[in-house]
C-alpha cells in the first residue's frame, strides 16, 4: 500500500510539464539511437551525461529512463526492415522479424513488437514498483562485506555469461577495475597510476571512457571493416496492425517473454540478451507451428520483444535498490546518479524517495508514449535509416567530441576519448567484451571502499568475507560461475572418452 | 593484442612500484587492489598470448566473413587524421571549425568523395550540435570559430 501512495505521488510529479517534455524527448531520442545502428541507449546516455550540470536530477533521470526504453522499442524496427538489429538485444527480434517482412508481414511484426513491448513493459514496471521496497528491506541489512561480495559476483557474472570467451571477458574486466582506480585513494591521498597528470588526479572521466569505447570505437571499426551502410530496408506493405489471429499468437508468448525478461534482467549479467534468447527457443518449443520458425513466426518476434523490454525494468531493479549496474548501460545511468552527489543504493528509496518514484513513474508514462510514437511514426523511423553512413559516422564522431569537449572544457578529455575510441575498436576486432571494462570502471572504486571498509570493522580478518553467511554464498557463487563451465566441460570430455 | 596487454600490465607494476609504503596502521592500503589486479591482468595477458600463440583466439582479419574490405588501413589512417586535427586546431581555431574539418575527413574514410557536400554538411551538422550544447543548454564550448567575431 505505500509502494502505491509513493507511486501516486510520483505520478503527480512525472506529469509536470517541464517532466513530462524531458520524458517525450528521452522516448523520442531514445528510439531514434535505437533505430540508426551503431548508437545505442548507453552512448547517448553517456552524451547527456555533460547536461547532468544544468538539468534537475528528476528530469534527467525520467530523460534517462525514455532513452533506454525508446531504444529498445527503436532497435526492433531495424532488426525487422533491415536485418541488422539496432541493438545487441533485439538480434533475436531479427531471426523471425526479417522472414516476416521479407513475407509481406512487415507491419505484424511491427506491431507485435511495439504492443508487446508495451505490455511487458508495463508489467516489469508494477514488478519493479512492488518488488523494490522488498529488496530494500533485505539490502539494508547489508554490511561492506555483503556489498563487496556481491559486487565481485556482478562483475564475475557479466565477464563469464557476457561475451564469447571467459578469458576474454576477464581481461576486459581486470583493464577496467585497474582504470577505475586511476586517480588519488581517498582513505590515504595517494595518487595511483596518474604518471603525474593533473588530469587523472580526479581519476578517469567516465564520460570519456563510455563514449569513446561505444561511439569512436565503433566509428573506426566500421570505418576498418568498410562495410557500414550496405543494407536496405523493405517497404512496409498494409497497415502496421494486427489481425485477430496475430493477437491471439502473441499473447501469449508477451507474457512469457515478460515472465523470463524482468527477472533475467534483475540478475547481474542478465542483460536482455540472455532472456531475448531463451523467450525465442521456449517459443519455438511451445508453437504449435514450429515449422514456421526460420520462416517468419510471429510467436519469435513477440516473446523477444516482450522480454527485452521488461528487462529494462529488470536491470534498473538491483540499480536502484543496491546500487549495482548489470550492464554497460545502468553503469552509465549510475555514474549519473554520481555526478549528482546521488549513491544509489537502498538509502535511495528514504533519502531521494521523490525522485525514485518519479522516475518508476515515468516509466509508465513513457510506455504509452513510446506505444503512441512508434506505430504511427514508423515510416518516419524507417526513413532516418536513409542517412549516408559517411554523414551518420562524420555526425557522431563530432557530436561524441563536443559532447566530451563540453563537459570539462578539457582537450585532455576529448584525447582520452579518443584513446579509449582505440581501445573499443581493438576490442570489436579481437572480440573482447566492453560490457565488463564499462562496469569494472565504474564499480572498481565503490567495490575497494566495501573491501577496506570490511577489513577494518574485521580488524584485517579476511576470512570475515567467507565466514559472514550472506557474503560467503555471493562469494560461493561467484566460484561457481567461473568453475562450473570448466569442470562441466572436463566431466563431458571424461564420459566421451 | 596479447602484447598490449602485457605491456599495460608492466606499465601497471612500475607505477605501483612508484607507490610509496602504505602507513602501517591501516589495515588495507592503496595498494593492495591494484597489486592484485596487475597480478590478474599479468597472468590473464599470459593465457591470452598462449592461446593466441596456439591460434585460439579470434582476429576478424582472419575470419573469412568479418574480415574488413581492401583499403582498411587507408580508412583507419583517415579517420585517425580527423581525430587528431581536432586536438591539435581546437586551441588556434575553436571547437566548431576543427569539428567540421574532422566531419569531412571522417566522411571521407567512410567512403564518401563529395568534398563540398561534406563540408556543407559538416558546417551544418557541427554548427547545429555547437549552439545546442553551448546557447541552448549553456554548456561552455568556447567560440565556434575564433577567427569569426560571430558567433
Amino acid at each position: 500500500m505505500e509502494a502505491l501512495q509513493a507511486l501516486m505521488g510520483g505520478f503527480a510529479a512525472a506529469l509536470q510539464p517541464t517532466i513530462l517534455l524531458y520524458g517525450f524527448l528521452g522516448c523520442l531520442l531514445g528510439t531514434m539511437v535505437g533505430v540508426l545502428p551503431g548508437i545505442g541507449p548507453a552512448l547517448t546516455i553517456a552524451l547527456l551525461l555533460p547536461l547532468t550540470f544544468k538539468v534537475p536530477a528528476a528530469a534527467m533521470f525520467v530523460m534517462f529512463a525514455g532513452v533506454y526504453y525508446g531504444a529498445m522499442y527503436g532497435g526492433s524496427t531495424t532488426s525487422i526492415l533491415i536485418n541488422t538489429p539496432g541493438e545487441s538485444a533485439t538480434v533475436v527480434t531479427a531471426i523471425e522479424g526479417y522472414q516476416m517482412a521479407r513475407r509481406g508481414r512487415a507491419g505484424p511484426a511491427l506491431a507485435t513488437a511495439a504492443i508487446g513491448s508495451f505490455v511487458a513493459g508495463t508489467i516489469a514496471t508494477i514488478a519493479l514498483t512492488f518488488v523494490a521496497p522488498v529488496v530494500v528491506e533485505a539490502a539494508l541489512k547489508f554490511g561492506p562485506a555483503e556489498y563487496f561480495s556481491l559486487m565481485l559476483l556482478s562483475l564475475v557474472a557479466v565477464s563469464a555469461v557476457l561475451g564469447n570467451s571467459l578469458l576474454r571477458g576477464l581481461v576486459a574486466l581486470s583493464l577496467g577495475l585497474l582504470l577505475g582506480l586511476v586517480g588519488i585513494d581517498l582513505q590515504t591521498g595517494q595518487p595511483r597510476f596518474t604518471f603525474g597528470a593533473a588530469e587523472l588526479l580526479d581519476g578517469i572521466e567516465f564520460t570519456a571512457a563510455a563514449v569513446g569505447l561505444f561511439a569512436v570505437g565503433e566509428a573506426l571499426f566500421l570505418a576498418w571493416h568498410g562495410r557500414a551502410g550496405q543494407q536496405e530496408a523493405l517497404k512496409i506493405r498494409g497497415r502496421v496492425a494486427m489481425t485477430a489471429e496475430d493477437w491471439r499468437r502473441s499473447w501469449k508468448p508477451w507474457l512469457r517473454g515478460t515472465a523470463l525478461g524482468f527477472p533475467i534482467g534483475a540478475l547481474p549479467a542478465g542483460g536482455a540478451e540472455l532472456p531475448t534468447l531463451l523467450s525465442y527457443y521456449a517459443e519455438k518449443k511451445l508453437s504449435r507451428h514450429p515449422e514456421e520458425f526460420g520462416n517468419g513466426a510471429i510467436e519469435g518476434v513477440a516473446g523477444p520483444e516482450a522480454a527485452n523490454n521488461a528487462s529494462a525494468a529488470g536491470v534498473l531493479m538491483p540499480l536502484l535498490t543496491l546500487g549495482i549496474p548489470t550492464s554497460a548501460t545502468a553503469a552509465v545511468i549510475l555514474s549519473a546518479f554520481e555526478s549528482y552527489g546521488i549513491q544509489p543504493g537502498p538509502m535511495l528509496f528514504t533519502l531521494q524517495s521523490g525522485l525514485v518514484w518519479t522516475l518508476i513513474a515515468s516509466l509508465y508514462i513513457g510506455n504509452l508514449i513510446l506505444l503512441l510514437l512508434n506505430l504511427p511514426l514508423v515510416g518516419l523511423w524507417v526513413r532516418l535509416l536513409a542517412i549516408p553512413a559517411p554523414m551518420l559516422y562524420a555526425g557522431i564522431v563530432a557530436i561524441a567530441t563536443i559532447g566530451v569537449y563540453g563537459a570539462g572544457n578539457s582537450l585532455f578529455d576529448v584525447g582520452l576519448l579518443y584513446a579509449f575510441g582505440a581501445l573499443g575498436y581493438a576490442m570489436r576486432r579481437f572480440d573482447f567484451p566492453v560490457a565488463p571494462l564499462v562496469v569494472g570502471l565504474i564499480l572498481g572504486p565503490m567495490m575497494e571502499q566495501s573491501m577496506r571498509q570490511a577489513l577494518t570493522i574485521s580488524q584485517g580478518e579476511w576470512s570475515a568475507f567467507v565466514t559472514r553467511p550472506l557474503s560467503g554464498t555471493l562469494l560461493g557463487i561467484a566460484v561457481l560461475l567461473l568453475a562450473a563451465p570448466r569442470v562441466w566441460a572436463l566431466l563431458r570430455r571424461s564420459r566421451a572418452t | 593484442m596479447a602484447v598490449a596487454l602485457l605491456a599495460v600490465a608492466a606499465v601497471a607494476g612500475w607505477q605501483l612500484l612508484l607507490m610509496p609504503e602504505p602507513p602501517a596502521h591501516a589495515e588495507v592500503g592503496p595498494r593492495a587492489m591494484p597489486g592484485a589486479l596487475v597480478v590478474v591482468l599479468g597472468a590473464l595477458a599470459i593465457a591470452y598470448l598462449l592461446g593466441a600463440l596456439r591460434g585460439r583466439q579470434v582476429d576478424l582479419l582472419d575470419d573469412p566473413a568479418g574480415s574488413p574490405l581492401p583499403g582498411a588501413g587507408r580508412r583507419v589512417a583517415l579517420l585517425a587524421l580527423g581525430l587528431a586535427a581536432i586536438l591539435v586546431l581546437t586551441p588556434a581555431a575553436g571547437i566548431g571549425t576543427a569539428c567540421m574539418l574532422a566531419f569531412v575527413l571522417v566522411a571521407r574514410a567512410f567512403g564518401s568523395r563529395r568534398i563540398l557536400r561534406d563540408l556543407i554538411a559538416g558546417l551544418v551538422c557541427v554548427f547545429a550540435i555547437w549552439f545546442v550544447f553551448d546557447r541552448l543548454l549553456g554548456v561552455q564550448l568556447g567560440r565556434f570559430a575564433t577567427f569569426v567575431p560571430w558567433p
